[in-house]
């Protein structure tokens, strides 16, 4: 059994062992002295720097195997056992997921470490490393699942998460409220996700529930109920990866600190979505109308989020939006069936998108906890490394050559074109310059001009190393993971979609280069346009927040989609609940009950009426009883 | 000793509860009574729990004829379907003794006699046993409400009393004429359930017989719209009452309607199936919606408990393996989150004197451990994966899928409206800023933490490894669904278009 490994489950198991430690001592020492950081510091990044290097174990030890049967499983005991269902406490790593496992590792230590400088002086140290570590451990269930159901577990575990660190400042009642909202749209998706997985048990689990029996079976499965499948598990993933019409949550997920903001909702977390389409690749492939609805889902939800995007005014926003709107191109991606090229994208994605946060994050550090970009300015020379580190963000999202985000971006834009998507593609060149403009002006309005906050500028300083250092790292893959998946055109050979190959069910059509040739020109002069219009308006040193009306104003104002969804569902979900219990429940169902209890009330008075209490009436009583007795029995004895 | 196990476990504590009663002892000392007599209870409890085979049929059995003359027994036993319940009816109840305090010794005296018929009335192995049972675990709880109960406590006792003497006076019928039934067929008296069992009853007076079965355990676990009397008495009852209700007397119509109802209705139930799914996802909803509404912190766990419910019971009219196994193990995962639930707010009464969500504000900041174990009670309520609540509540769903989509689609919903009230709740209590009240909230002290924290781990454990659990359930849960399914086979022969889609192969 060479594929039979015992080391999977300590990857997921370490950083889980980590939070149970930290969150122990957290409680212990919560009533009297806290431990010192620098031992939360250390046990908080041990846990991800030991699963990156397992991670780097998967990898080579994938690589040794024969490319068509590259997968290592370890089944660590029989979960649930029930008649046909039959499922084990299972960990699977493909090719597939050893990719994601690598990023994810490598990312999440570099955010650990990030953390310690980011996080130091907070009064609660241990339980934030304590829920960043829970949420590392759910996320590595989440891709190293053997079956969809132990995938979701750490589905549901990072979701939880989430709420936690997205309250994390609990007092106040707005970031309570975000949590709420981001779990219970995320429960939402969830119910999609558990109809979907039970609508495949039925129709092919009996075989075998993980997913490699899954795979081998997936031809039983009726178009109909494919259908069904794959729409079902797309909304499990519209709500974990912020897609219309559930996107609402991440945008307010900002609450939580920053470095949660890079490693959850940015890198990591949202990305599950798109991996969870390419694992059941499988299925859509079978479903191509499936495939079409995510697609256009997803190129929508980027142009929507792209719109919102160009009016915030919070850095922290901005980047949320951005992040829903690459999300977006990911789904465009996976949807079009170019698996490999949507997973590469969250791959570069995961890299520039944690460092704008980050970055974002030594900015706001800097400014004591400012987040406006219309009160910031001219931070250039204050901060060179976050400012270069964030430039190389900058471009990698806006898909500026050679970085990484154009070689991604543009493989998903050549593939929907090269699919037949000619609108997904065209609506996806808009946002593609779209989302250049907004990028850099915010890149432009932070760094560059004059300062607008002279109080907060004079204070600024570059962040101490242990939060550039990450900084620097992310840079230079935001740089470079691109050159792993150079397409043809360019002299490549696609590595990482080779790579990918025997986990997806995907095939590459072919076109003639010229189609290659356009699709890579129109993303460069997109690129370009956008630029140069955010060059054109905020590159002046006295840019000032433009005054919005009309439609600008509703953009700015997010379409009023969240309040649309507050006075649509909110609101008449809380006069549903105080309706059943202030009159249904007593009136309607209980009515029934006190009316008879009433009826049992009135017919007692009815007969209190002979119920007098005197002696001599009741002796009258007697004698008409007796009397109407004597007469019947003489009656009936015919006396 | 051991041969009987069972009637220890129902026999301690009724004669404790009852030396209690006349004994001239005081408050602590009935106390630290029923705390000795309870954890002897888990001590058989998970002893029987470890013994048990699940080789099928009943283990532990103890038999004595009783009255001949019409065949009923004093016979006990514990099979796959009853064990869970048992575990769960044996070992919560040493939190109670310890957590939360009263004013009287006859409460103790109660709650041990209240113990006593429950366990008798799992264990029961006849069906005469049963309903004494039955109608003496109903006593003490009027009692605890009535004497100890909030300031409504005695309309709401009333209510409950009403309610279920109208439940068992339809369920003593309806046993009547099942023995009767079974005299008639086999010429001789029974009341043994596993002989019942083999009686498959047709025809209009077997319709009214499971009517008024279903009724009497539609009230007790409550099944909507039989529910109406729960809100008031959860609420009104003394805290460690409402956790006998919620916790374990709930379960008990639950595991009524899998024993009796299932196996000797088979036709009826299959044929209404459809419809008690419908009311217990629509209870499911009411309640949960009902819970958001709520401004009273034991109300809104009272619509809670009354919403899970409603997912548990249609877990048994699904009838098939996945959703029965779900429902037996759901019984324990809610009893024991619910339990928590429970307990912990009657901590927060005792302390801050106030139930009102309002009131409240903050508690996590003061009291971390509480705040945790709240926390890991409330996830297993709403069925997060890790917690033993999820593995009960997919089962479920993934039956109800397969029973009839529309139902499965209706009973999913249950993964949102739980966070919903819950998340609002948690916010409003526990997160925000602490008042002036709460800031003096006290943390659990170390023998509450050491009381609640095997629970809590249990819910932990049976959420990351059910099958010794599962392992226990899952052949009774077959053996019991095998006399529906030749039912449901006849019956789609027969096309009833109602069942169409229950008909595909299990």
């Amino acid at each position: 059994m060479e594929h039979t490994v015992s080391y999977l489950v300590l990857i997921p198991l370490l950083p889980l062992l980590g939070a149970l430690l930290m969150g122990l001592m957290y409680l212990v020492s919560c009533k009297g002295k806290a431990f010192p950081e620098k031992i939360y510091g250390i046990i908080a990044c041990i846990g991800p720097a030991l699963t990156f290097i397992l991670a780097l174990k998967v990898y080579f030890g994938l690589k040794g195997l024969p490319e068509d049967s590259r997968y290592l499983v370890q089944d660590v005991f029989t979960w649930i056992k029930v008649g046909d269902l039959d499922i084990s406490m299972g960990f699977f790593a493909d090719p597939l997921s050893s990719l994601m496992l690598l990023f994810v590792t490598l990312i999440g230590t570099l955010i650990h470490v990030y953390s310690v400088g980011y996080m130091a002086k907070d009064e609660n140290f241990g339980k934030f490393f304590a829920y960043l570590n829970l949420f590392l451990g759910s996320m590595l269930i989440l891709v190293l699942g053997s079956s969809p159901v132990v995938m979701f577990v750490g589905w549901e575990g990072v979701g939880l998460c989430s709420y936690l660190l997205i309250s994390y400042y609990s007092t106040e009642t707005n970031n309570v409220i975000a949590g709420n909202k981001a779990f219970i749209v995320n429960r939402i998706g969830d119910l999609g996700f558990v109809l979907g997985m039970s609508l495949l048990f039925w129709a092919i689990g009996s075989g075998g529930f993980d997913y490699m029996s899954l795979r081998a079976n997936a031809e039983q499965i009726g178009p109909g109920v494919g259908l069904a499948i794959c729409l079902l598990l797309f909304v499990g993933a519209t709500g974990k990866s912020a897609q219309i019409p559930l996107y609402v949550w991440l945008p307010d997920a900002m609450a939580g600190p920053t470095p949660v903001s890079a490693l959850i909702h940015a890198a990591t977390m949202v990305t599950a979505g798109v991996y969870m389409v390419a694992r059941f690749s499988f299925i859509y492939a079978e479903v191509p109308a499936a495939g079409t609805v995510v697609a256009w889902i997803g190129i929508l939800t980027a142009l929507l989020a792209a719109i919102f995007g160009c009016f915030q005014r919070d850095i922290k926003k901005i980047l949320a939006y951005s992040t829903v709107s690459q999300l977006g191109y990911m789904f465009a991606g996976v949807g079009v069936a170019a698996y490999s090229a949507g997973i590469f994208h969250v791959f570069t994605h995961a890299f520039f998108k944690a460092l704008l946060f980050l970055g974002a994050g030594s900015v706001i550090y800097a400014l004591h906890h400012e987040q406006d970009i219309w009160r910031m300015g001219g931070l250039k020379n204050k901060m060179p490394i976050t400012y270069w580190t964030m430039l190389i963000g900058c471009l990698a999202l806006a898909g500026c050559p050679p970085f990484s985000g154009f070689f991604s971006k543009d493989e998903i834009l050549f593939m929907a074109l090269a699919s037949g998507h000619g609108g997904v593609w065209l609506v996806g060149v808009l946002v593609a310059a779209m989302t250049a403009f907004y990028t850099f002006r915010m890149f432009f309005v932070v760094f560059h001009g004059k300062p607008r906050d002279e109080h907060a500028y004079e204070h600024a300083h570059e962040s101490p190393k242990v939060m550039t250092v990450p900084l620097i790292v992310l840079a230079v893959g935001a740089c470079f993971a691109g050159y792993l998946n150079i397409p043809s055109i360019f002299g490549g050979h696609l590595g990482v979609s080779h790579w990918l190959a025997p986990s997806l069910t995907e095939h590459h059509p072919h076109v003639s280069v010229w189609l290659e040739v356009l699709a890579v020109a129109t993303s460069i002069a997109a690129f370009g346009c956008g630029i140069f219009f955010a060059w054109k308006k905020f590159y002046v040193a006295t840019a000032e927040e433009p005054f919005y009306t009309g439609l600008a104003n509703f953009a700015y104002n997010k379409f009023m989609v969240d309040e649309l969804y507050h006075y649509l569902l909110v609101v008449p979900y809380k006069l549903l609940g105080t309706a059943i219990s202030k009159s249904i429940e007593p009136f309607v169902t209980d009515g029934p009950v006190k009316v008879v209890v009433w009826l049992y009330g009135a017919l007692a008075n009815a007969f209190k009426v002979v119920q007098v209490g005197y002696v001599r009436v009741y002796a009258i009583y007697m004698v008409i009883g007796l009397s109407v007795l004597s007469i019947f029995i003489s009656r009936s004895l015919n006396l | 000793m051991f041969e009987n196990t069972l009637s220890i476990m129902i026999f301690l504590p009724i004669v404790a509860g009852l030396a209690l009663m006349v004994l001239p002892v005081g408050r602590e000392a009935a106390r630290a009574a029923g705390l000795v007599v309870a954890v002897l209870v888990v001590i058989l409890g998970l002893k029987v729990f470890i013994n048990f085979t699940g080789a099928g049929g009943l283990e532990f059995v103890e038999k004595t004829s009783w009255f001949a003359y019409v065949g009923v027994n004093y016979s006990l036993g514990v099979d796959g379907i009853s064990l869970l319940v048992l575990l769960a009816g044996a070992c919560l109840f040493p939190m109670v003794y310890l957590l939360l305090k009263t004013k009287s010794k006859g409460f103790y005296a109660n709650l041990l006699l209240t113990q006593g018929a429950m366990i008798g009335a799992i264990a029961a192995a006849d069906m005469v046993l049963f309903y004494i049972f039955w109608e003496v675990m109903l006593l003490p709880i009027f009692f605890m409400i009535g004497l100890f109960g909030g300031p409504n406590r005695l309309p709401a006792t009333l209510k409950i009393t009403l309610y279920t003497i109208a439940g068992s006076l339809l369920m003593l019928a309806a046993i009547v004429y099942v023995g009767v039934s079974y005299h008639a067929q086999a010429g001789v008296w029974s009341f043994d359930i596993a002989e019942l069992s083999k009686l498959s009853l047709t025809g209009p007076a077997a319709t009214a017989a499971f009517i008024f079965f279903m009724v009497a355990f539609a009230i007790k676990i409550p099944l909507f719209p039989f529910h109406t009397w729960l809100p008031d008495a959860y609420t009104e009852a003394p805290t460690a009452a409402t956790f006998v209700l919620s916790a374990i007397m709930a379960k008990i119509g639950v595991y009524g309607v899998i024993r009796f109802v299932l196996p000797i209705f088979a036709e009826d139930f299959t044929r209404y199936a459809l419809i008690l799914c419908y009311s217990g996802v629509i209870g499911m909803m009411y309640c949960g919606i009902a819970a958001i509404g709520q401004k009273d912190f034991k109300r809104m766990l009272a619509f809670s408990s009354a919403s899970h419910m409603g997912i548990i019971a249609v877990g048994v009219f699904c009838m098939n393996l996945q959703a029965l196994t779900g429902t037996l193990y759901q019984i324990v995962a809610h009893a024991t989150s619910t339990g928590v639930l429970f307990l912990l707010l009657g901590i927060i009464e005792e302390r801050m004197e106030t139930r009102t969500i309002s009131d409240l504000g903050g508690i996590a900041y003061k009291a971390p451990i509480f705040a945790v174990f709240f926390a890991v009670a409330m996830l297993a309520s709403v069925g997060l994966p890790g917690t033993s609540g999820f593995i009960g509540e997919f089962l479920i769903i993934l039956g109800a899928v397969k029973f009839n989509m529309m139902v499965g689609v209706l009973a999913g919903t249950t993964l949102i409206i739980g966070v919903c009230y819950m998340l609002w709740m948690f916010q409003r209590v526990f997160f925000e800023k602490s008042n002036t009240r709460t800031e003096g909230f006290k943390d659990l002290s170390a023998i509450e933490t050491l009381t609640i924290l095997p629970i809590v781990v249990l819910i932990i454990v049976m959420g990351i490894y059910p099958q010794p659990f599962l392992a226990r359930i899952t052949p009774a849960a077959a053996e019991h669904l095998a006399a529906v399914s030749t039912v449901q086979q006849q019956l789609a022969d027969t096309t009833v278009p109602v069942m169409e889609q229950t008909t595909q192969k299990n």
